[in-house]
């Protein structure tokens, strides 16, 4: 067992130490799709969800509660349990490599050695029984055949790097004697143990107080220039995903509604969805008092999404087209898309598309 | 182990000269003392241990358990020579020595044909012993077993093993034992393995229950999220967390399995005289309660201080196991 687990760890074996094959990306999730096969029906949770991710990018899933973005991350990561969770048909490529049809052993590996997650929740994310140090050589030992105490040097050296005082001594401490904000930071060390290409965060700055979310965000990007890892930064927080991700998909009822750069998510989006986002973003800067608008109504169950576009039930611009048949996605020659039947439409994106402090920043610089 | 290693020729270094140490070494030096007293390599094992032993009854109970267990082992050394053999009936002393009361000769008094009732007791907790713990262990082990399968790998699993669990809980226990007993035959072997055998649903139970609401938590998909296997979960990050119900059900275990043995020797099913065990002994003493009442005081009180020193040894082991207790 540990003779394997040691010729595993013998670097140029991982696909991470191998270069990217000649036309592919990093990660490419291309028309992925997995349903959960319930007792009420079926649910798409995951809708045709396409993307791509290089080295050093960070990418923002942003939409609502129950939109899909965790578990999009999770049936690529492979922690989605089948049944009642099956893929029903798209791909997902790293290194030019299907996970999809990697072995469970395989993927295991891949785990925390390739493509390692930030949970949500850091209070409840580590085992109280262990020791930090322990916990954060978990990675090190199965990945890279550690031993305990190479391991345990490591984790210090790790403490120490994502800012922990004192970390010689606070190894030795349980989870409960860290603060949240430390046990987040803790969380990050171990994901990045084991230099991952891909961190995928899932809300990572939820569970935090405001004070620390910053730090927090500011830790993961430090952490990105050195590393060169991509980032895959879920959350529900518009703000956060602007000040950090190069690319940022919207999601909404299992299925990505827009997908394109940071700039044309704020400034050129084309989907009505994106608008409300944008439009629900308190502006920092007000003039005079006015409401916020929020979008109308509730996200629907994904056992029943509506028939049509799925966001026409709330969409203020919807027509009879959008209520009977389902839009095909509009990309853009830049490659940014939308799934929206007006998005191909210049002027009804033009006459509706917010007018936000940013798109007016932009157009007075411009 | 390789840092030790390392760490020794400097410290060493610096005893000699100690006038002009490397600035990298005095770091080292002044670190390390503190690291190994304040604060010594922290395990959940050794956390526990140490928290146990601020705990006054359960230490009270282990080293009354321990007395009680090195009097067992060591009885065949001392006991015969002073209190005659425990099982043998001296047949010309059997009259005068009969249902003696407790003198400085036989502590404990001696029984209708004359043996000594100290005697009796000490090798009485041997079969006692063995049987609380050697049952304890067959049943902790099923069900250890049984619980982590049915609750890790759920569905069809789950519904067998705890539906076959709920068989062996709806029949009375005792008179499953006895039954069992009077299939398999009686003798010291088959109850062991009937005690052992029958106790698992509980804690097959305690554990699945124990496992359903600790795989929910974050920090099992963290493990698999890290890339550890099932095994790896179940034993690193699920087991450890549950293992301080189990071991608490295990230990109060000890002193049903104990109970249970006495009963059954009590009804003639368990060990055959002239062997004695405690609930032998009670059989044989119950007769003379109003008359002679140490016959059977004595062997009630070695089950009732030993039943109870097992339960509050879980007891305290319940507290020395959480994590989150504050150190006294």
């Amino acid at each position: 067992m540990a003779r394997r687990k040691k010729a595993l760890g013998k670097p140029g074996k991982d696909l991470k130490d191998q270069p990217v094959p000649e036309g592919q990306h990093l990660l490419e999730v291309d028309g992925l799709k997995m349903y959960f096969h319930t007792l009420d029906g079926v649910v798409k949770a995951v809708d045709g969800v396409s993307y791509t991710l290089d080295r050093g990018e960070t990418l923002g899933v942003v939409g609502e509660s129950g939109s899909g973005k965790s578990v999009t991350q999770l049936t690529i990561m492979g922690l989605v349990d089948m049944p009642p969770g099956k893929i029903e048909g798209g791909d997902v490529r790293y290194h030019g490599q299907s996970l999809l049809n990697m072995s469970e052993q395989q993927m295991q590996h891949i785990r925390g050695n390739d493509i390692a997650m930030i949970f949500q929740d850091p209070m409840t994310s580590l085992n109280p029984v262990y020791t930090i140090g322990r916990q954060l050589g978990e990675g090190l030992r199965l990945h890279r055949g550690y031993t305990k105490e190479q391991a345990l040097k490591r984790s210090i050296e790790l403490l120490d790097m994502v800012g922990i005082p004192n970390a010689e001594q606070r190894v030795k401490d349980y989870p409960h004697e860290f603060s949240g904000g430390m046990r987040q930071r803790v969380m990050i060390a171990m994901a990045l143990a084991c230099d991952p290409d891909i961190l995928i965060a899932d809300e990572p700055t939820t569970a935090l107080d405001v004070t620390i979310q910053a730090q927090i965000i500011e830790l993961m990007q430090e952490m990105q220039q050195k590393n060169g890892n991509a980032i895959i930064m879920i959350t529900h927080d518009l703000g956060v995903v602007a000040d950090v991700a190069d690319k940022i998909l919207v999601m909404y009822a299992g299925c990505p509604v827009e997908f394109g750069t940071a700039d044309e998510i704020f400034y050129e989006s084309m989907h009505p969805y994106t608008w409300g986002l944008i439009r629900s973003i308190p502006d920092p800067v007000v003039d005079q008092k006015r409401p916020l608008t929020p979008i109308q109504g509730n996200p629907p169950s994904l056992v029943n999404v509506p028939k049509g576009c799925s966001f026409s039930p709330r969409c203020p611009y919807a027509t009879d087209l959008c209520r009977q048949e389902k839009p095909e996605m509009y990309t853009a020659p830049t490659g940014h898309y939308a799934r929206c039947h007006y998005a191909s439409d210049p002027l009804f994106v033009q006459k509706n598309a917010p007018a936000n402090s940013r798109t007016h920043k932009k157009g007075g610089e411009a | 182990m390789e840092e030790n290693k390392n760490n020794l020729p400097e410290v060493n270094a610096i005893s000699k000269d100690a006038e002009q140490p490397e600035g990298n070494s005095t770091n080292r030096d002044s670190n390390e003392p503190e690291h190994s007293s304040s604060a010594p390599t922290r395990t959940l094992w050794g956390d526990a241990w140490r928290r146990l032993r601020s705990n006054k009854l359960a230490v009270i109970a282990s080293v009354w358990l321990l007395i009680i267990v090195v009097i067992a082992l060591t009885a065949d050394l001392w006991v015969p020579q002073h209190f005659g053999s425990p099982t043998e009936t001296d047949s010309s002393t059997m009259t005068s020595n009969s249902r003696l009361p407790p003198s400085w000769e036989h502590p404990f008094g001696t029984d209708t044909l004359g043996r000594d009732v100290f005697c009796r007791v000490i090798y009485g907790s041997r079969i006692s012993l063995s049987v609380g713990l050697l049952a304890t262990a067959i049943s902790t082990v099923i069900g250890l077993i049984m619980g982590a399968l049915a609750a890790y790998y759920g569905g069809i699993w789950d519904t067998i093993i705890m539906r076959l669990a709920d068989i062996f809980l709806a029949f009375p226990y005792m008179l499953f034992v006895i039954v069992m007993l009077a299939v398999f035959g009686g003798g010291i072997q088959n109850v062991f393995i009937a005690i052992g055998v029958l106790g698992w649903p509980s804690i097959a139970r305690v554990f699945r229950s124990s496992i359903l609401s600790i795989k929910e938590n974050d920090y099992v998909d963290a493990a698999r999220a890290m890339g550890a296997s099932d095994f790896r979960i179940i034993t690193r990050h699920i087991f450890p967390n549950s293992v301080a119900s189990v071991v608490v059900y295990a230990t109060m275990n000890i002193g049903g399995a104990i109970l249970t043995e006495a009963a059954l020797s009590y009804l003639g099913m368990g060990v055959t005289p002239p062997n004695p065990s405690w609930g032998i002994l009670i059989e044989d003493g119950q007769q003379y309660l109003s008359t002679q009442p140490w016959l059977m005081l004595m062997p009630g009180i070695a089950i009732l201080t030993t039943v109870l020193a097992f339960t509050l040894l879980g007891d305290g082991l319940r507290d020395a196991l959480d994590v989150k207790m504050k150190d006294a």
